[in-house]
């Protein structure tokens, strides 16, 4: 009797202490996926970032338009907000999991302070149409960044977006006479029409090259002023809070430019820079938070920009 | 005395097992440690590549900045402009510029010919690892008409 009890105790040891270490050895490696999938959406993050560098400097060589489709290997979900005030954007990215929940870890914040990118807050896809222009205003500030999702239906557009989108071939834009043609997923873009997405321009002074040079995109019961194609673009791909955020780091930007611009016209001896450094300076002060208002004033320094000896 | 016989086997190995069950676990710690040392390994050479790929592309954004780079009439042309880099340089440590260096050491563009001048932009002292890229620094003169005087120069940018 006494034996068996020996016996029985042994096992029960065995038992107790066998289950300890395979509940540990469960937990570490519960622990470890986790933290080699933050990894690796934190190296997806960045190298995604890295993906998007040739778009930031593509004005560097002319005003045109660059698009390429980046394909994932599995699909991602991208959530980004724009912080104006610390001038950069912060950007999560998590990828399709094929082990246990549908969605891995979100990646470690990245914050990104060298690009402007226009797109929704909260993307997802395997598929990513990603565009960039020149934003000139009147010299060039940067290329601005479109990141699409989404389908778009542009319709009865102006023959200069659609040269301009149909020459860059985006896959997700498509182009049609009336918006019964348009896929239903898509979202409709008009001009001077309503539909998803209103384009209203207005630029009619004698200075204008076409009536869309400015205006306004309404979009999701809200209005966001526009002057250039780069901003009506990234009005129409992108939400209203990334559209006003972007456009103000935009705008920062074009005033510390505007400083140097003036400063270099006034080491230029023997050229007749007063007007410009005037122009400049208004540009540069500028209180106005209209976007409009500050394409007006930088039409007037593209026209003080002296003939024989331009400044920029 | 069978039952005190009884109890010290028993004791015995329960020992026994305690003593290989630390085993295993002495032995499971050391590959811990091991597996550890390679993971932390993995992390360092990923974050090196990162910062590789960053000073590179770096390289090419800030010889497209709008603030140095040299333009007339809209069109962009592939040099520095020596009076918009001067006039930056004080403004590459200011608040809205400095995150553009992305944590590099040193950014600095050196003159090599006809003469030698040295412009840092950023930075004061040189990392362990440097790219480079020749470009021209041209500036721009008017006596009647405007023209470019041009030198070659070689951008590095370092990081530790």
């Amino acid at each position: 009797m006494e034996k068996r009890g020996v016996i029985e105790f042994n096992w029960i040891f065995a038992v107790i202490v066998g289950a300890a270490i395979l509940f540990l050895a469960i937990f570490f490696v519960g622990r470890l996926t986790g933290t080699t999938q933050y990894l690796s959406e934190t190296e997806l993050a960045k190298n995604f970032d890295i993906l998007l560098n040739p778009f930031a400097s593509i004005g560097g060589i002319g005003q045109v338009s660059l698009a390429k489709t980046i394909d994932m290997p599995q699909a991602i979900q991208i959530n980004q907000t724009c912080n104006a005030k610390e001038n950069r954007i912060t950007m999560f990215l998590r990828s399709e999991s094929s082990i246990g929940k549908k969605w891995g870890e979100w990646s470690a914040p990245n914050q990104i302070y060298n690009k402007y990118i226009f797109s929704g807050s909260f993307m997802e896809g395997k598929s990513f149409d990603v565009m960039s222009k020149s934003f000139e205003m009147p010299f060039r500030i940067d290329d601005t960044i479109y990141i699409l999702d989404k389908d778009y239906c542009f319709v009865n557009a102006p023959s200069s977006v659609k040269e301009e989108l149909e020459w860059i071939n985006l896959t997700k834009v498509q182009f049609v006479d009336s918006a019964s043609a348009c896929t239903t997923a898509s979202l409709k873009v008009c001009f001077d029409m309503s539909c998803d997405i209103k384009i209203s321009g207005q630029c009619v002074d004698a200075g204008c090259a076409d009536k869309y040079d400015y205006g306004t995109v309404q979009k999701s019961g809200k209005s966001m002023d526009y002057a250039t194609s780069s901003l009506m673009y990234a009005a129409i791909f992108s939400d209203s809070a990334a559209y006003n955020c972007e456009t103000s780091r935009l705008i920062s930007r074009l005033k510390s430019i505007a400083g140097i611009l003036k400063q270099k016209a006034s080491r230029l001896s023997g050229c007749p820079t007063t007007e410009l450094i005037s122009k400049l300076s208004d540009l540069e002060s500028s209180s106005s938070s209209s976007i409009i208002d500050i394409y007006k004033i930088s039409q007037e320094v593209n026209n003080a920009n002296p003939i024989e000896c331009p400044i920029f | 005395m069978q039952k005190k016989l009884a109890n010290k086997k028993a004791q015995v190995k329960i020992q026994e097992m305690a003593f290989v069950l630390v085993a295993i676990v002495i032995l499971g710690g050391i590959v811990f440690i091991f597996f550890s040392k390679f993971q932390l390994a993995n992390v360092q050479k990923a974050a090196e590549t990162v910062k590789q790929k960053e000073a590179i592309s770096l390289l090419e954004r800030i010889s497209a900045m709008p603030e140095i780079k040299c333009a007339e009439r809209g069109v962009e042309k592939f040099c520095i402009d020596q009076d918009k880099l001067e006039i930056f340089i004080p403004m590459a440590a200011s608040s809205a510029y400095i995150k553009q260096w992305q944590g590099m050491q040193k950014v600095s563009i050196s003159n090599i010919w006809p003469d030698e001048k040295e412009w840092t932009i950023y930075g004061k002292w040189q990392g362990n690892f440097t790219y480079s890229t020749f470009i021209n620094v041209c500036k721009q003169e008017f006596k009647e008409a405007s023209s470019w005087t041009c030198s070659l120069a070689l951008m590095e940018i370092s990081y530790s």
